[in-house]
């Protein structure tokens, strides 16, 4: 595939069944600088809640409806791994549990550090997980309706003009004249006041470096991934139950990426505090061993899983260019043969599917006894930036990688 | 029991560092130019105490601390404040004017958005390309937890992009005014300049930006370039109160934005545009005239919507609560938390809006069809909401204010049991400014405890939590919490418990302090709150956090304490004069 190929409408036509949806996402491919370049990292991150019945279950539900030879070739499997923002319980720690921190709070999630990866955001009652880089809500989509009305409706004029091209290009660059705002309202400022709005000032900044710096071209988008299937977005239809629903997100997921259309996309599906599930460790689990919570758990990682059993491993496909993280705030809960019903810690599960570009090599089961999820996180970001990404700025200075993979 | 050490914060807002660096396209090195920011510390004037080591950290780890929001810091600041307030004379020293930014609401902008530029039709669309406000202390735009980021500020431009568009396609401005493009474009900057920016703008401003708008070509690519760029100044993304030097007030621009953001929701119409561009410095007495206006106004409820999700904690449940078949109509909590903002605005209408007038009144708004349920009569003086939703009632004797309206039980409560001890929780965080940890495990307790299902549920919460290191947290809330169980979830009145047993109806509660007291009913309690100081100080906590967008500090002890002694009487703190006093000492109009 030419990463830098001349954008061909014709061929991304193709791609789509629906015209409304042609209209407002080719113009976003065209306009966003974003995906000016294809060959960039594709990651999808999974979330449930309360953690798993053991990591032999979650692995078993995994390769259920995995084909065999993809999961020999691409699942890592991860045990013994800690949650570091647990603080007695995972209660209330989703909003930390992608960043660095240690203990519950809200962080930036370790994605953030990448300014100029699109991101999305899908979400059955657990938006609590995925924040921006200054550790503040992000917007989250529940229907794959509001998704396509949302991100990607340009429903202006329908002029080309591209926030990032203006702000980069030699004409009409709204950017510069911001900073003469700012000396402006900074020079009314007394004395100690003049980090009134810092924030501004250092995301302004970051903003004109990246739409500066970014590969946009008019003429110039990424094609879609190739051969995991692209096109079936609009076709979509949201669901009335929960499950139902997480399917759907988790296909919105696959086309989004596989169509290009966005670098990381986060499905979370339901938090801590989520009923029945919840009370299915804390009530039933108390008398029926975990049963009851392991149909859940079983049930959601298997929808995982069938997603991920779709996506490509031809050259160029998602699972050779991409990655997808599975991961839950809380822990295992078969401890010595018995269900423990409430909050034990360590083992939480977790699990990597993809090669990310060749960076991703290890395979199998993966014992991480003594390490937590902030690990795996340096390690991700090392291995998308090439060990050059600062993190000391949301909090990973001083984390280490991941050993072994 | 378990005896797991309790000893546990609860940060709702950890240690979070603004992402300052640039990281480009992955597999590049990342490179940081300075050179704007090098600029800007030339040319402008820092305090002796700004750190200038590495001008791309700007957001440092001592700020990030000082925007922790822990319940043993927030007790220790209220405590200060309330002995202030309770402290006599006027010794107090208000201490000097400060200057606050914070990041305006999605309302805000879609306001502004409406009043200046007409595109009422798209509000929607303009409003899911806004970035969210985080929640915290029930208000979604508190300074001390809303921090830009580049995510946020790509979020604007793409919303700035939407709309200017928009005005553009749709020829919203017109360069063809039988004028030069750069004169008809220099009328329009004259009118709705100072809208979108809510500042006085001179002819030099207005000069330099037509040499922006000619740089840029003077034509509509041009003039959809100027609509972006203005839309994502930091004078339009952020709301000011600047005390420049020399000056001990506000702007009238600032006065008359923030009479609009905090009682309206960001409404703006043309007599508070007429307000906030004369010449003449606001008065004091045009202030309080306006003040006046707007509190009449409908579009009050507005404002008071903000004020009760940050003062009582209010929360969405989902789209409909579940009634019995009986009730036709479906609603949500959303509605009963608007029922709420009615209560609050007929309260202040009819000039009954002391502390006693709200935790004490009889009255409640409902529609029509939920008073069989809940037990209402008709007040005595009938009277409906503006557009007719619902109606005004009375509870019966042993129910009163606040406390017993249905939206506040029905946000502390479960979707089909109470919980005393979060109920308790909140009435003494939200009403007495007294929070408690969290403890440590405490799903993990709750899920061994063994609750003794042939007892009332709060004798058996006693029985477990009024002991060990428990105690020192349940002697409060479970009395507190208890004093309602005479109410559902959905807050009508029922018999038996969620342990099918007959509701306790004379309970002992202690509030924070050592006051104790045997309650027979909400009324009975409702008395006893309204005569305790610290409910009155909450207030004024409560709503100064709302009118200056952020958490009080400790230096903010005084200037409290002073609005809380002048906007409390005979009959105790008015919610009306609390508003008033904290508009004139947030513009500088002090006595």
């Amino acid at each position: 595939m030419n990463n830098h190929g001349k954008f061909d409408r014709r061929q991304f036509a193709k791609y789509l069944t629906h015209g409304f949806i042609a209209g407002a996402l080719s113009r976003t491919l065209v306009d966003s600088s974003l995906f000016a370049a294809t060959g960039k990292t594709k990651l999808l991150i999974c979330t449930s809640p309360n953690g798993h019945f053991s990591s032999e279950a979650t692995q078993a539900a995994f390769k259920g409806v995995i084909d065999a030879q993809k999961d020999q070739n691409y699942s890592l499997y991860l045990t013994g791994l800690r949650n570091s923002c647990y603080s007695g319980d995972w209660h209330g720690a989703e909003s930390g549990l992608f960043g660095f921190r240690d203990g519950k709070g809200s962080a930036p999630s370790f994605f953030s550090a990448f300014s100029n990866l699109d991101k999305t955001y899908l979400t059955i009652d657990g938006s609590r997980y995925p924040r921006d880089s200054a550790g503040g809500e992000v917007t989250n989509y529940s229907k794959v309706k509001d998704l396509l009305e949302g991100k990607f409706s340009q429903a202006g004029t329908g002029t080309n003009s591209n926030p990032s091209g203006q702000a980069g290009s030699n004409s009409n660059n709204i950017i510069d004249p911001l900073f003469s705002d700012v000396k402006k309202v900074k020079s009314l400022l007394g004395a100690g006041e003049g980090n009134l709005f810092e924030d501004y000032v250092d995301s302004l900044q970051e903003l004109r470096n990246k739409m500066v710096s970014s590969d946009y071209s008019e003429s110039e988008a990424a094609e879609p991934v190739s051969a995991d299937q692209c096109g079936q977005l609009s076709t979509l239809s949201d669901a009335a139950d929960k499950t139902n629903q997480h399917s759907l997100l988790l296909d919105a997921a696959h086309q989004l990426l596989a169509c290009n259309l966005t670098d990381v996309v986060v499905v979370s599906y339901l938090n801590s505090e989520s009923e029945p599930e919840h009370q299915s460790i804390h009530g039933a689990g108390s008398n029926d061993g975990g049963m009851l919570f392991k149909s859940y758990t079983d049930a959601t990682q298997k929808r995982i899983g069938e997603v991920i059993n779709k996506m490509s491993t031809a050259p160029g496909g998602l699972l050779e260019q991409g990655a997808v993280v599975y991961i839950s705030g809380g822990s295992g809960h078969l401890i010595n043969g018995s269900f423990n019903n409430g909050h034990p810690d360590g083992n939480i599960p977790c699990a990597v599917f993809g090669r990310l570009n060749g960076q991703l090599t290890t395979r199998g089961v993966l014992d991480s006894t003594g390490q937590d999820q902030r690990n795996l996180w340096r390690s991700l970001v090392d291995k998308i930036s090439g060990n050059t990404a600062d993190l000391s700025k949301i909090g990973g200075q001083g984390i280490l990688p991941l050993k072994g993979i | 029991m378990n005896t797991a050490n309790f000893i546990y914060r609860f940060c709702l807002f950890g240690a979070v560092n603004v992402l300052a660096g640039c990281f480009m396209t992955p597999l590049e090195p990342v490179h940081h130019s300075k050179i704007e920011k090098e600029n800007l510390n030339a040319e402008t004037t820092f305090g002796d105490d700004v750190t200038q080591e590495d001008p791309l950290v700007v957001t440092t780890e001592n700020k990030m601390e000082e925007m922790k929001n822990s319940p043993e810091k927030n007790n220790q600041t209220f405590s200060l404040i309330k002995e202030k307030a309770l402290e006599g004379g006027d010794s107090c020293d208000n201490g000097e004017n400060e200057s606050s930014m914070r990041i305006l609401t999605k309302n805000e902008y879609l306001e502004t958005i409406k009043v200046v530029f007409k595109l009422s039709d798209s509000l929607v669309q303009i409003e899911r390309l806004l970035p969210p406000g985080s929640t915290e202390q029930g208000y979604n735009f508190l300074r001390d937890f809303n921090i830009m980021s580049t995510e946020k500020l790509e979020a604007f431009l793409k919303a700035g992009q939407f709309v200017s568009e928009k005005v553009v396609g749709e020829n919203l401005i017109s360069l063809d005014c039988g004028l030069s493009s750069e004169d008809c474009f220099r009328q329009w900057l004259v009118a709705n300049l100072p809208v979108i920016w809510r500042e006085a703008v001179s002819s030099a401003d207005i000069n330099d930006e037509l040499e922006i708008f000619k740089s840029f070509g003077s034509d509509s690519e041009a003039l959809k370039s100027m609509v972006h760029r203005f839309l994502m100044s930091p004078k339009f993304l952020y709301r000011s109160g600047l005390f420049i030097s020399g000056s001990e007030t506000l702007s009238n621009w600032e006065i008359v934005t923030f009479l609009s953001d905090s009682l309206w929701q960001g409404i703006l119409n043309d007599e508070l545009i007429k307000t906030a561009n004369q010449i003449e410095a606001l008065r004091k007495d045009q202030i309080l005239a306006l003040v006046e206006s707007m509190l009449k106004s409908p579009d009050l409820l507005k404002g008071l919507d903000t004020l009760a999700k940050g003062w009582m904690d209010l929360k969405s449940k989902g789209e409909s609560l579940t009634f019995p078949d009986t009730i036709s109509e479906s609603y949500s909590s959303d509605t009963f938390n608007q029922m709420i903002s009615y209560f609050l605005f007929d309260r202040i209408e009819e000039g009954q809006d002391s502390l006693a007038g709200l935790l004490d009144s009889k009255e409640l708004w409902l529609p029509s069809e939920l008073a069989g349920l809940y037990k209402v009569s008709k007040s005595a003086e009938e009277k409906s909401s503006i557009d007719n939703s619902f109606e005004r009632f009375e509870f019966s004797d042993e129910r009163r204010g606040l406390l017993s309206q249905p939206g506040f039980l029905i946000s502390a409560s479960g979707l089909e049991h109470t919980n005393i001890p979060l109920r308790g929780k909140n009435i003494l965080k939200n009403f007495m400014c007294h929070d408690l940890e969290t403890p440590e495990d405490i799903v993990d307790v709750v899920s061994k405890v063994k609750f003794d299902h042939n007892k009332p549920v709060s004798t058996a919460l006693n029985q477990i939590t009024l002991n060990g290191t428990c105690e020192s947290c349940h002697k409060l809330i479970n009395g507190t919490g208890s004093v309602f169980e005479g109410l559902s979830p959905l807050g009508f009145p029922r018999a038996l418990d969620d342990h099918g047993k007959n509701v306790i109806s004379d309970i002992a509660v202690e509030l924070p302090g050592g006051r104790d007291f045997q309650s027979g009913s909400v009324s009975d309690f409702t008395h006893e709150l309204i005569s305790d100081p610290s409910t009155g100080v909450c207030l004024t906590v409560k709503v100064f956090r709302m009118f200056n967008g952020r958490m009080e500090k400790e230096k903010d002890a005084c200037r409290i304490s002073g609005i809380y002694k002048k906007a409390s009487d005979q009959n105790g703190v008015s919610l009306k004069k609390l508003i008033v006093e904290l508009i004139l000492s947030r513009s500088g109009h002090i006595k």
